[in-house]
C-alpha cells in the first residue's frame, strides 16, 4: 500500500512537473497578442550606443577568422569587436591577428593569461578592455545579422534596458538525430521561454547574442569566473539587482549556431550546463529576487534540468512496468497521468518543427518528423545522463570546462565562397 | 515553402519584413520609469497595473456583462419550468434509460462498470456521471423509482446548456435577443422537451459539445481555451461516442477562430486535448487485457467492429422502408419545425463565415443520417441545439440586410402563427400528463405479490427498482436484452441461464420489450417464447404504454 501511495505522488509530481514546462515551453503562442509581444520594438531609431562584441575564442582556429569577418562588416557606424584568445593558444592567435589586420579599424586582439582558462575569465579579461558603453558577446562559431545591432541599440534606446538578450537557433537539424531536438529546444527557449523569464522578471541569459551596459557589468564585477554556467548566473545576479531586461526575437536576426559535432560533445555540454545551473542554484543570488513567486520560478528554473531529465526517462518505464505488472487497473490508470503532458509535448514539438520550417524557409521532411518522435526517449536518456554526471561532478568536485568543438557544420558550403567573395570586395 | 538551400546560404533572406505584426511593444519593452530612489535602470513592479486583482476582474466582468446574465437567469426559470414539471410522468420509460440507471447503480453500490460484464458498449463517462450525482443525494436509496435520479441528471445538463449555448450564440456574434431566441427554439421545441427529458447519454454529452464549441470560439483565441475544447469535447465523445460526428465542425471552427501565427498550435493543442483524453477508454481496455479480441473475454474491439459493422443496419433516411426512415418519421412526428427549419436555413448558415462551423456540423449530421448504418433513436438530440443554432442564426444575418428585412419579419410572424400554438399545445401536455402510472403500478405489484425467489425477466428500467425491492439483481431479476439479443455482445447471462426462459417465472412486457421484439423478432426469440408460454395476471394502462405482468407457465424458479 505504501508502495501505492508512493507511486501515486510520483505520478501526480511528475504530471506538474510536466504540464508546467509544456505550459512555459508554449508560452509565446498563448495567444496572438503574446505572440505579437515577442518581437524586437519595431522603432529603428538611428545608433546612438557605441558597442563593444566581446568573443572568446579558445581552438577555434577552424571557425573564427570567418566570424570575425562577418562581424566586422555589421551595419552599425559604432562598435569595436575584441577577439579573446588564451596565451598559450597560438593556432587560434594567428588566425585572429589575420583578421585584425584585415580589419583594423574594427578589430582588436585581446590576450588572456588567465590558469586555468575558461570562458567567463576571458570575458572579464575583455572587459577591462572595452571602450564601448554597452557590451555584447557572440561566440567563436556564431553567425551575426548584419542588422542585429542596429535593432539591439534601438531596443536598448526604446526600452532602458540594462540588457538586451537576442534570439540564437542551432540550425543544422538535419544533420543527425539529437541534432533537430538540439534546434528544436532552443527554438522553443528563445522564440518562447524566455519572454516568459522577462515577463516574470527572472531571466537565466543565455551565453551569446546578450548585450549588457558596460557600467553595469562593471558595477557587478563582471562575470563570476568560476561558474561553469556564466551566463545563467550573471542573469540571475541581474535579475536579482532588479535590471530591467529586454528579450526580443525576430527569427531574421537570430545568431546562427550549430549542434555539438557529436552526441559525447553534447552530452558534455549538457553536463556543463547542468553542473553550472546546479552551482548558480546553489549559490543562492537568487534569494535576493523580490517576490516569492520570483524565487519559485528560480528554484524551479535552475533545478528544471534534473526534474526533466527524470520525468523523461520515468515515463516510458513507469509506462513499462504498468503493462508488464499487475496491478489494479484505477493505478496504472493514475500512472499514466504524466504521459498525458508528455505526449502533449511531443504533439506540440511536431507543430514547432513545422514552425521552425515555416520561420526559417525549410521543409523538414517525414523523415525529420519520425526522427523528432522516436529520438523522444533516447533524447531524454542523454539528458538524464548529463543530469546525473552534473551531480556526480559537482558532488566529487570536478569544476572543469569540458568545451565543446565547432566544425562550421551550420554553415552552408556556399557561405565559405560567400565569406571569399566578401573578402575580396 | 521553398526548399532548404536559402537557410544554408548565411544571411541571403529571402523577405526582409519581419514576418509578425507588432502592434505594441512588449510590457517590458515599455519606456524606462523614473526610479525614486535613483537606481539605474531599476525596475518598477509596474506589471501590477497590467494584472488586476482577481476580484476586480470577477467584478467587471460581472458589471461588462449584466444584461446577459439577466437574460440567462430568466431563460433558466423558463427552461426549468418546462423540463422539469411532469419530467417524472412523461416521457413513458424506455430500456435505454433504465440500462445507464442500472450502471450508474452498480458504480455507486457495487463499485463496477455495470451490473453485468462491461462490453464497451458505450464509453462509461455518461453514467459516471449519473452515478455521481446519484451518490451525492443518495437519490438512489430515497424512496422514488431510480428512473428519477436520471431525470434529474438530464434536467441539470439541459439547465447547464442554457448559459452555453446562449454564450455560443453570443460568439457567433448574434444579437442578445436573437440568442436568447436560439435558446428558446431549442428548449421549447416538443421534440427537446420529449427527448432532452429522457436519461439518453447524448443528453449529458451536449452540455460538453456546446462547452467545447463556447472554448473553440473563445475571443482572445487563446492556446489554452483550443486545448480545453478538445479535451471537453474528448469528454462529450467518452459520453456518447455518436458524438464523434462534430469532430469536422470543431476542428473547422478551431482553424477559422485561431490567428495565423498561432493556428497550428491551435489545431494541435485542440487534438492533444482530444486524443489524449478520449485515448483513455482504449488504454483502460489494454490495461484489463480487452482491447483485442481473445478467448474468455469481451474485447473493446469487438464492440466497435459490432457498432460500426455488424450490428443492423437502419438503412438511410431516403429509404421509405427503412427504419432509419421509421425513426426519421418519429421525430418529425414529435416536431418537424426545428429540424426542419435548420436544413431550410442551411445555405446561408453555409454562406455565411461566422456560421460556417455550425452548418458543417449539420451537415456531417444529415449525411451520416442519410448514408446508413445503425443509426440510434438518440441520434437526432446533439443535432437540436445546432439546428436552433442554424435557424435564428441564419435569420439574424438576414435581419442585418435592410431590404430582405421585410421578409425576414413575415417570416417570423409566419412561423409564430403555424408554429408556436402547437409547440405550447405539446409542452403543456408534457408538462401535465402522466404516462409513467402503469409503469409505476406494475413495479407495486411485482412487489407485492412475486415471491423473492421467482426470477423475472424485465426491460432495463425496473431493474434497479426490483433489486431494491430485494429480489437479487445478480440473476433473480434479469434484463430481457441479456437473452441472447443482437444487441449484447456479453454472453455471461446465458451461460449461468442455460434454460432461457424455461429459467424463468415471470416476463413483465413493456412498451420498450414490446418495441425490441417488433424491430428485432429475429434476435429475440427468448424473450418471445417466455411471452408466448405465458399468461396475463396483472395488467396496467392501455394502448401503447400498457405493462402487463405474465406468469410464464412451462417455467420454474431458481429452486
Amino acid at each position: 500500500v505504501i508502495l501505492f501511495v508512493g507511486f501515486l505522488w510520483l505520478s501526480l509530481a511528475l504530471f506538474g512537473v510536466a504540464s508546467a514546462t509544456l505550459w512555459w515551453m508554449l508560452h509565446a503562442w498563448r495567444t496572438p497578442d503574446v505572440m505579437s509581444s515577442t518581437s524586437f520594438a519595431g522603432t529603428s531609431e538611428s545608433p546612438a550606443h557605441r558597442f563593444s562584441l566581446i568573443v572568446p575564442a579558445r581552438h577555434e582556429e577552424a571557425v573564427l577568422g570567418e566570424t570575425l569577418d562577418r562581424l566586422a562588416a555589421l551595419d552599425h557606424p559604432d562598435y569595436e569587436v575584441l577577439a579573446v584568445i588564451g596565451h598559450d593558444d597560438a593556432g587560434t592567435k594567428a588566425v585572429a591577428d589575420a583578421a585584425a589586420a584585415r580589419r583594423p579599424d574594427r578589430i582588436r586582439v585581446v590576450v588572456d593569461h588567465s590558469s586555468p582558462k575558461n570562458k567567463p575569465k576571458g570575458l572579464n579579461t575583455a572587459l577591462a578592455a572595452c571602450q564601448g558603453e554597452i557590451i555584447g558577446v557572440f561566440d567563436a562559431e556564431d553567425e551575426v545579422h548584419p542588422r542585429l545591432l542596429r535593432q539591439v541599440d534601438s531596443t536598448f534606446q526604446a526600452s532602458g534596458a540594462a540588457v538586451v538578450q537576442g534570439g540564437v537557433q542551432l540550425m543544422n537539424y538535419d544533420s543527425s538525430w539529437y541534432a533537430l531536438r538540439n534546434c528544436l529546444e532552443y527554438f522553443f527557449w528563445f522564440r518562447s521561454r524566455l519572454h516568459l523569464h522577462a515577463e516574470h522578471r527572472f531571466i537565466p541569459l543565455g551565453g551569446n547574442t546578450v548585450f549588457v551596459r558596460t557600467e553595469v557589468l562593471r558595477s557587478i564585477g563582471g562575470w563570476d569566473p568560476e561558474c561553469l554556467a556564466e551566463d545563467c548566473e550573471i542573469g540571475v545576479r541581474l535579475s536579482a539587482m532588479g535590471a530591467r531586461i529586454a528579450v526580443a526575437y525576430d527569427p531574421h536576426l537570430v545568431t546562427r549556431e550549430e549542434t555539438p559535432g557529436s552526441l559525447r560533445a553534447l552530452l558534455k555540454q549538457r553536463t556543463r550546463w547542468n553542473q553550472g545551473f546546479l552551482q548558480v542554484l546553489r549559490k543562492k543570488e537568487w534569494k535576493a529576487l523580490p517576490s516569492a513567486s520570483q524565487r519559485w520560478l528560480a528554484r524551479y528554473t535552475l533545478a528544471m534540468p534534473f526534474l526533466q531529465a527524470f520525468t523523461g526517462v520515468i515515463v516510458p518505464l513507469s509506462i513499462f512496468m504498468m503493462v508488464a505488472v499487475k496491478v489494479p487497473v484505477g493505478l496504472a490508470l493514475v500512472s499514466f497521468l504524466p504521459a498525458i503532458p508528455t505526449l502533449a509535448t511531443l504533439a506540440f514539438e511536431v507543430a514547432g518543427l513545422r514552425e521552425f520550417g515555416r520561420v526559417f524557409y525549410s521543409r523538414p521532411r517525414a523523415r525529420d518528423y519520425a526522427r523528432l518522435i522516436l529520438g523522444l526517449f533516447p533524447y531524454q536518456l542523454m539528458l538524464a545522463t548529463a543530469a546525473i554526471r552534473a551531480v556526480m561532478r559537482e558532488v566529487s568536485g570536478q569544476r572543469g570546462w569540458e568545451k565543446t568543438d565547432h566544425v562550421g557544420a551550420h554553415r552552408g558550403a556556399g557561405s565559405v565562397a560567400e565569406s571569399r567573395t566578401a573578402e575580396a570586395a | 515553402m521553398e526548399d532548404a538551400t536559402p537557410m544554408r546560404s548565411g544571411h541571403q533572406f529571402r523577405r526582409a519584413a519581419p514576418l509578425e505584426s507588432r502592434p505594441e511593444p512588449a510590457e517590458h519593452l515599455s519606456p524606462p520609469a523614473v526610479e525614486p530612489d535613483g537606481a539605474p535602470y531599476a525596475l518598477r513592479p509596474t506589471l501590477v497595473m497590467y494584472a488586476p486583482r482577481r476580484g476586480q476582474r470577477i467584478a467587471s466582468w460581472l458589471a461588462q456583462h449584466r444584461r446577459s446574465l439577466v437574460v440567462v437567469a430568466v431563460l433558466v426559470v423558463v427552461v426549468a419550468l418546462v423540463h422539469g414539471v411532469g419530467m417524472n410522468a412523461d416521457p413513458s420509460p424506455v430500456d435505454d434509460e433504465g440500462t445507464y440507471l442500472a450502471q450508474a447503480w452498480a458504480e455507486v453500490f457495487r463499485h463496477a462498470l455495470t451490473p453485468y460484464t462491461y462490453w464497451y458498449d458505450h464509453p462509461p463517462l455518461g453514467w459516471s456521471l449519473i452515478a455521481l450525482w446519484g451518490w451525492i443525494t443518495h437519490g438512489f436509496t430515497v424512496g422514488h423509482s431510480a428512473l428519477v435520479v436520471g431525470r434529474q441528471v438530464a434536467l441539470v445538463a439541459q439547465l447547464v446548456s442554457v448559459p452555453l449555448i446562449y454564450g455560443v450564440a453570443r460568439r457567433l456574434a448574434l444579437g442578445r435577443g436573437w440568442a436568447a431566441a436560439a435558446v428558446l427554439v431549442w428548449t421549447l421545441s416538443p421534440i427537446d422537451v420529449t427527448y432532452g427529458r429522457m436519461v439518453y447519454l447524448d443528453n449529458l454529452a451536449v452540455p460538453l459539445l456546446l462547452g467545447s464549441a463556447l472554448l473553440a470560439l473563445a475571443p482572445r483565441r487563446g492556446l489554452w481555451a483550443m486545448c480545453g475544447a478538445g479535451a471537453l469535447f474528448g469528454a462529450a465523445v467518452l459520453t456518447k461516442e455518436t458524438l464523434l460526428i462534430f469532430l469536422p465542425m470543431l476542428l473547422w471552427q478551431v482553424w477559422q477562430q485561431s490567428d495565423r501565427r498561432t493556428r497550428s498550435f491551435c489545431l494541435t493543442g485542440f487534438l492533444a486535448g482530444f486524443v489524449l483524453l478520449v485515448g483513455v477508454f482504449p488504454l483502460y481496455a489494454l490495461l484489463k487485457g480487452e482491447l483485442f479480441p481473445g478467448a474468455g473475454h469481451v474485447s473493446l474491439w469487438q464492440a466497435v467492429v459490432f457498432q460500426l459493422g455488424t450490428r443492423q443496419s437502419s438503412g438511410s433516411i431516403l429509404d421509405a422502408h427503412s427504419q432509419a426512415r421509421s425513426l426519421f418519421d418519429n421525430w418529425r412526428s414529435e416536431d418537424p419545425w426545428l429540424i426542419g427549419s435548420a436544413l431550410a436555413a442551411l445555405p446561408v448558415v453555409l454562406a455565411v463565415r461566422r456560421l460556417r462551423p455550425i452548418g458543417v456540423g449539420l451537415l456531417v449530421g444529415l449525411l451520416v443520417a442519410v448514408h446508413g448504418g445503425y443509426l440510434p433513436q438518440p441520434y437526432v438530440i446533439a443535432l437540436l441545439p445546432l439546428s436552433a443554432l442554424a435557424a435564428v442564426g441564419a435569420l439574424e444575418w438576414c435581419w442585418r440586410w435592410r431590404p430582405a428585412r421585410i421578409g425576414v419579419a413575415a417570416l417570423i410572424g409566419l412561423a409564430a402563427i403555424l408554429v408556436l400554438p402547437g409547440w405550447a399545445r405539446a409542452d403543456v401536455t408534457a408538462m401535465t400528463t402522466n404516462t409513467w402510472a402503469p409503469f409505476h403500478s406494475a413495479e407495486s405489484w411485482v412487489e407485492a405479490n412475486v415471491p423473492r425467489h421467482d426470477r423475472v425477466l424485465v426491460d432495463d428500467t425496473m431493474w434497479v427498482d426490483l433489486e431494491e425491492y430485494g429480489f437479487d439483481g445478480h440473476l433473480n431479476v434479469v434484463w430481457y436484452s441479456k437473452l441472447g439479443s443482437s444487441n449484447n455482445l456479453d454472453p455471461s447471462v446465458e451461460r449461468a441461464l442455460p434454460g432461457g426462459w424455461k429459467d424463468f417465472g415471470y416476463v413483465v412486457v413493456t412498451p420498450s420489450i414490446r418495441a425490441s421484439v417488433a424491430q428485432d423478432p429475429s434476435g429475440q426469440t427468448e424473450v418471445i417464447d417466455a411471452i408466448r408460454h405465458s399468461r396475463v395476471v396483472a395488467s396496467f394502462g392501455s394502448g401503447a404504454n400498457q405493462v402487463t405482468i405474465q406468469r410464464i407457465e412451462a417455467g420454474g424458479t431458481n429452486q
